[in-house]
């Protein structure tokens, strides 16, 4: 069908067996605490926005007091709607850990996360360019790190793979560029 | 060649100077209407502020002048720059995508020219030389696209000359553009200066008072087409200065692109770096069968002022799509892409959320009226909905064929992407809350291209799925088989 690109005539050509991870692989367990804190940072700033708009509702109560009935529904509203968000927030956070997984294959790199917004991402091993292995103040507090994979272009960052342990993280830039050698 | 550090032309004094009166242009003219209102003698004012922006304008680009050089050392370029911020840029050769060459009048009347360079990093301009001799600017353009030639491919079958926009041609993409917009926000602009609705509105709205209704009515509609026409002149103008004479040329290093009327604009598109094909067509090409047609190299922009870098034709006939894009990609057989449309499903998607957003604005309204006459408005709204929903899919598809990936949609503005399944690099499956539901997804493949992601909407997810593996897959043994590619 495509005569672009002859195949290989020689038998030179053909792949060294790469390492790869054997199966899709979760991040780790702790990563967990770590959003759990920034969800609990979130969370607490949207409650102090709410409550920044419930002080003129009390406000209001006491000085009409014919309004109270109105009053009160807003923020027993408001009260729910929090409730709601710190609901939806510990629940997501389980489900974000569960979802998030990553592969190392013969020819790509496979990354698959999100909840309600589904990624799966296939990034080809030999276009990758860098990897960055970062970590913030709470990821060390729990011993984790975070690997950037990068490929040439404007996209930037292709994917950040979040929660691994620095050993994981090594063993996965190593794999991965392991790789790169045969290009160059 | 250039291995000792150069100076930049002394045009790039005035340029510079230009660009920052530009830029101080609208404070000044704000400074001007702030000055005459309530003071009596706003011209000495004026004079200061103005005198005090030429100053700067002068001194600035002036210092700044003695201050740029570049040179070509360890096969990198390095770009100096600033007297109080000191910059040091290198870009290695081996790095450099695109050299354009830009000259606008000032350039052509000094015979110098601007110089960007461009590499994959990023979207934009890596480095820019406002002003360099022409002489010094094309041996820059050979020096730097020297190391491309290696992996361009060679074919000496074609003509010098590629491509060149007739004047017939060039009048009908101005024709097919009406820049109506302009002549509207100009005059809004006018509208806006006191002076000008006080000595012509005016007397033009007192003349229209003493019509009567049927005359004010035509003269109305006179008006509308006047201005209507008024844009298309514009536009015919707008189009055929900025493209005169549009010539693409075989050259050493890929494709030469020569073009417009009063700056002159000249890029080498290198055909080993471009990623993907865009063909584009707004509604009124549609109309006459014509499209236009872009190649995205690795980290190219579109930027306007770049008078659209990868733009490889601004306008041609369907027909000839296959014939141009060869010259980027040999096998490049656009009209026998067989199109495979996305999921079914989608269009009732689309229909079921259109219908859901129409009666959550109309449920209100029937109850409000208490009315049965309010339901008159869904029972129309819905099969229109429908209709729409079903004209927008229709062009909606994806190919795979000829080791391509190609998507194709838009309504108003029809767009097709094809990339070679080598260059893709990305590929992703994404899948909202929403298509969750009805089990579809969207996949995109991106290159290193920015703005060329193939982008299919709507496919089924477990299709999305196979043919996700499917290029992955296929895009590693392609780029195996055919050692040196990019």
């Amino acid at each position: 069908m495509d005569q672009q690109l002859p195949p290989p005539e020689n038998e030179t050509s053909v792949p060294i067996a790469k390492r790869t991870t054997n199966g899709p692989k979760t991040i780790h367990p702790a990563i967990r605490k770590v959003w759990l804190f920034s969800a609990f940072m979130s969370v607490l700033t949207v409650g102090a926005m709410m409550l920044a708009v419930a002080i003129p509702l009390i406000i209001s109560m006491r000085r009409h007091p014919e309004r109270a009935f109105w009053s009160t529904l807003g923020i027993a509203l408001l009260i729910l709607i929090w409730i709601g968000i710190v609901i939806y927030t510990m629940a997501r956070i389980k489900a974000q850990w569960k979802n998030w997984t990553y592969e190392v294959r013969e020819h790509d790199v496979v990354l698959s996360w999100g909840v309600l917004w589904r990624t799966r991402r296939h990034v080809a091993r030999d276009r990758i360019q860098h990897l960055d292995i970062n970590s913030g103040p709470l990821d060390r507090r729990f011993g984790l790190v975070q690997v950037g994979v990068f490929t040439a272009g404007a996209h930037g960052t292709v994917g950040i793979i979040p929660g691994l342990t620095n050993a994981e993280a090594e063993d996965l830039r190593d794999m991965i560029l392991e790789s790169q050698a045969e290009h160059v | 060649m250039f291995n000792t550090p150069r100076r930049l032309h002394y045009a790039s004094i005035l340029l510079g100077g230009i660009t920052y009166v530009k830029q101080a242009l609208w404070p000044l003219v704000l400074a001007v209407f702030a000055g005459s209102r309530g003071n009596d003698e706003p011209f000495f004012f004026v004079l200061l502020i103005s005198a005090l922006i030429g100053l700067v304008g002068l001194v600035g680009p002036s210092i700044g002048f003695f201050f740029t050089n570049y040179v070509i050392r360890d096969d990198s370029l390095i770009v100096n720059t600033g007297w109080i911020w000191k910059k040091t840029r290198v870009i290695p050769l081996a790095r450099i995508q695109n050299v354009n060459l830009r000259r606008n009048m000032l350039h052509r009347l000094v015979n110098a020219s601007s110089v960007s360079v461009e590499t994959a990093a990023g979207a934009g301009v890596e480095a820019e030389l406002s002003a360099v001799s022409l002489e010094d600017a094309e041996l820059l353009q050979t020096v730097l696209m020297q190391r491309k030639t290696e992996t361009t491919p060679v074919m000496q079958h074609f003509e010098p000359v590629l491509y060149e926009l007739t004047t017939r041609r060039l009048l009908i993409a101005g024709a097919l553009n009406n820049r109506l917009m302009y002549i509207v926000a100009g005059l809004i602009g006018a509208i806006q200066l006191g002076e000008f609705s006080k000595t012509i509105l005016n007397p033009i709205a007192n003349w229209l008072e003493k019509l009567s209704p049927v005359q004010a009515a035509m003269i109305a509609t006179a008006g509308f087409f006047g201005l209507i026409l008024l844009g298309w002149i514009f536009s015919v103008a707008y189009s055929f200065s900025r493209f005169y004479g549009f010539r693409m040329v075989r050259h050493s290093k890929g494709l030469q692109l020569k073009y417009g009327l009063f700056t002159k604009i000249e890029n080498i598109v290198p055909t080993g770096r471009v990623q993907t094909l865009r063909i584009g067509q707004p509604l009124f090409y549609q109309w006459f069968g014509f499209c236009e047609i872009f190649a995205d190299t690795a980290g190219s922009f579109d930027a306007k002022e770049m008078g659209g870098a990868n733009k490889l034709c601004p306008i041609t006939e369907l027909d000839e799509i296959d014939s141009i894009g060869s010259i980027v990609f040999p096998n490049f057989n656009f009209s026998a892409f067989q199109w495979k449309s996305g999921s079914r499903k989608a269009i009732y998607r689309y229909f079921v959320s259109d219908l859901l957003v129409n009666l959550i604005v109309l449920l209100p309204v029937c109850v409000y009226f208490f009315s049965w006459k309010g339901l008159i408005a869904p029972g129309i709204l819905i099969p229109l909905s429908f209709l729409l929903t079903k004209l927008k899919h229709r062009y909606v598809g994806y190919a795979e064929q000829y080791g391509f990936i190609a998507s194709r949609r838009g309504f108003w503005r029809r767009d097709v992407i094809a990339m070679p399944i080598d260059r893709t690099q990305i590929i992703a499956v994404n899948q909202s809350f929403f298509q969750k539901r009805w089990k579809l997804a969207d996949l995109e493949a991106m290159s290193s291209a920015p703005q060329g992601i193939v982008k299919i909407e709507n496919l089924d997810y477990e299709i999305a799925l196979e043919l996700q593996e499917r290029l992955s897959v296929e895009g590693q043994d392609r780029r195996r088989a055919w050692k040196g590619g990019n």
